[in-house]
């Protein structure tokens, strides 16, 4: 694989072609999970390895599969290891798989999957493929993982579960504590955050094109 | 037409092969799988019950805890709950059995019976079915012999929305059932019997009452669980209040 390329999937992925920002794909899943911090990160886990070994599988059979049903195929494909997602889940850590409930069998329709199956896999060589599938995830995961920090912070107080604003709030002199924002913890709380953080992304990659003559 | 027919050929060989791998992984996983809802469920079980493991303080529990952060060994809770809970299935009238096909066992109720060290009945509890928001739930419930409070319990099964509704399973939410005062929600099965309300200072085993915090953001998912507790409750001591000794109530 060619330095520059491998660059330019890692820059398009993780920033310039973010699936969430500039795609605005994967969004049920962003403004459904992202109240808890630790839900979010199981999330991103699955939706990046069903990203990356799903591109793998495409690419590897790209030459046989007839293009009238490459989409039959890759939806074959993703569910095949969204399955496996949700049976590891359940074998290995099932107090998570409990607490997400339907969102890892809704993993499959995740625009950001096929997006990435059909505008690279179904054109490129397994390497690049993968490794597309692998950043597109983690692409997908950072942000959403931005979202549920300040969401599970300002909803709940806590960070993974652990309490934050209160003994701060005290620390500080207040009597009342945190209180909780309980707006945040709702899906409103989510529309907000997620259109905010677009709003800054997308300022800032405006600013860098004006500002710097591209 | 020799084209079409390859395919439908592919198509078939390649869902043929991925159904061949799933099915593998999960014969592989199927028995491990089992076993954690087994554990899961005796967990439950015992949470309901008030039984923790020895030396095991619960008010240690952070308000997010789960039953997944009680420290049991699955040796441990087999062996718990063996030594302390035994299983009694009670005959149902054909009334009964029409009544709520779906809490019943054949053509009994299976009911868990905690019993102390003089063996005298300590607490029933057998499991609730209700409606969620998006969906049924089914929780694990232990009451008072004379089914005047509740002494806990545990939601089992639920497919509410993760980190709203989901969250009924966690600590915040289940503290404030235990103690809860049951016993006109027994008695009538009215939906009015039990409250629920938005903000509660102090927890049932503080001062009782009929009253359990909902969780925020999740009014139909507390809703449902407030619903499923007075129409199963009022069913379960219809069918075991007139079984029991006086003695064992």
């Amino acid at each position: 694989m060619a330095e520059a390329k491998l660059i330019d999937i890692v820059k398009d992925d993780l920033w310039r072609n973010n699936p969430v920002t500039v795609q605005i794909l994967g969004i049920c899943s962003t403004l459904a999970v992202t109240n808890l911090f630790m839900n979010t990160l199981i999330m991103g886990l699955g939706l990046t390895f069903v990203t990356a070994f799903s591109s793998l599988t495409l690419s590897l059979i790209r030459h046989i599969v007839p293009p009238r049903i490459r989409m039959m195929v890759q939806t074959l494909i993703i569910s095949s290891f969204v399955v496996i997602v949700d049976i590891s889940l359940k074998a290995y850590v099932p107090e998570i798989s409990k607490a997400l409930g339907p969102y890892v069998g809704l993993i499959i329709t995740n625009c950001i999957i096929m997006g990435r199956l059909e505008a690279f896999a179904s054109s490129n060589k397994p390497l690049p493929s993968f490794w597309d599938g692998i950043l597109s995830g983690i692409g997908y995961s950072w942000i959403l993982l931005v979202i549920a920090f300040f969401r599970e912070l300002l909803g709940f107080g806590s960070i993974l579960g652990h309490p934050v604003m209160d003994p701060l709030m005290r620390a500080l002199g207040s009597a009342e504590g945190w209180i909780q924002w309980s707006f945040m913890i709702m899906a409103p709380g989510g529309f907000f955050m997620l259109a905010s953080f677009i709003w800054i992304a997308n300022n800032w990659s405006a600013q860098k094109l004006t500002h710097g003559g591209k | 037409m020799k084209k079409q027919a390859g395919t439908v050929l592919f198509m078939m060989i390649i869902t043929l092969i991925f159904i061949s791998a799933l099915s593998a992984i999960n014969e592989l996983a199927a028995k491990r799988i089992a076993m954690n809802k087994m554990i899961q469920e005796n967990k439950s079980i015992l949470y309901a019950f008030d039984i923790f493991p020895k030396g095991f303080n619960p008010k240690s529990l952070s308000s997010t805890a789960t039953i997944s952060d009680i420290p049991w060994t699955s040796q441990d809770v087999m062996q718990s709950l063996q030594s302390n809970i035994s299983l009694k299935k009670f005959p149902l009238t054909p009334q009964q059995l029409k009544e709520r096909p779906d809490l019943v066992e054949g053509d009994s109720l299976p009911v868990w019976i905690c019993r102390d060290s003089s063996q005298a009945v300590r607490a029933y509890g057998f499991y609730l079915k209700g409606k969620g928001l998006w969906g049924s739930m089914t929780a694990f419930a232990a009451v008072a012999p004379d089914f005047n409070h509740l002494v806990g319990i545990d939601f089992t099964e639920q497919v509410e929305t993760p980190g709203l509704g989901a969250r009924i399973i966690e600590e915040h939410f289940k503290h404030f059932f235990r103690n809860l005062n049951i016993r006109e929600a027994s008695e009538t099965g009215a939906f009015t019997a039990i409250e629920m309300v938005r903000k509660k200072d102090q927890p049932n085993t503080e001062i009782p009452t009929n009253q359990f915090e909902a969780v925020t953001g999740a009014t139909l998912t507390s809703t449902g669980v407030l619903h499923m507790l007075c129409a199963d409750l009022h069913f379960y001591r219809s069918v075991i209040a007139p079984q029991t000794l006086p003695s064992e109530r």
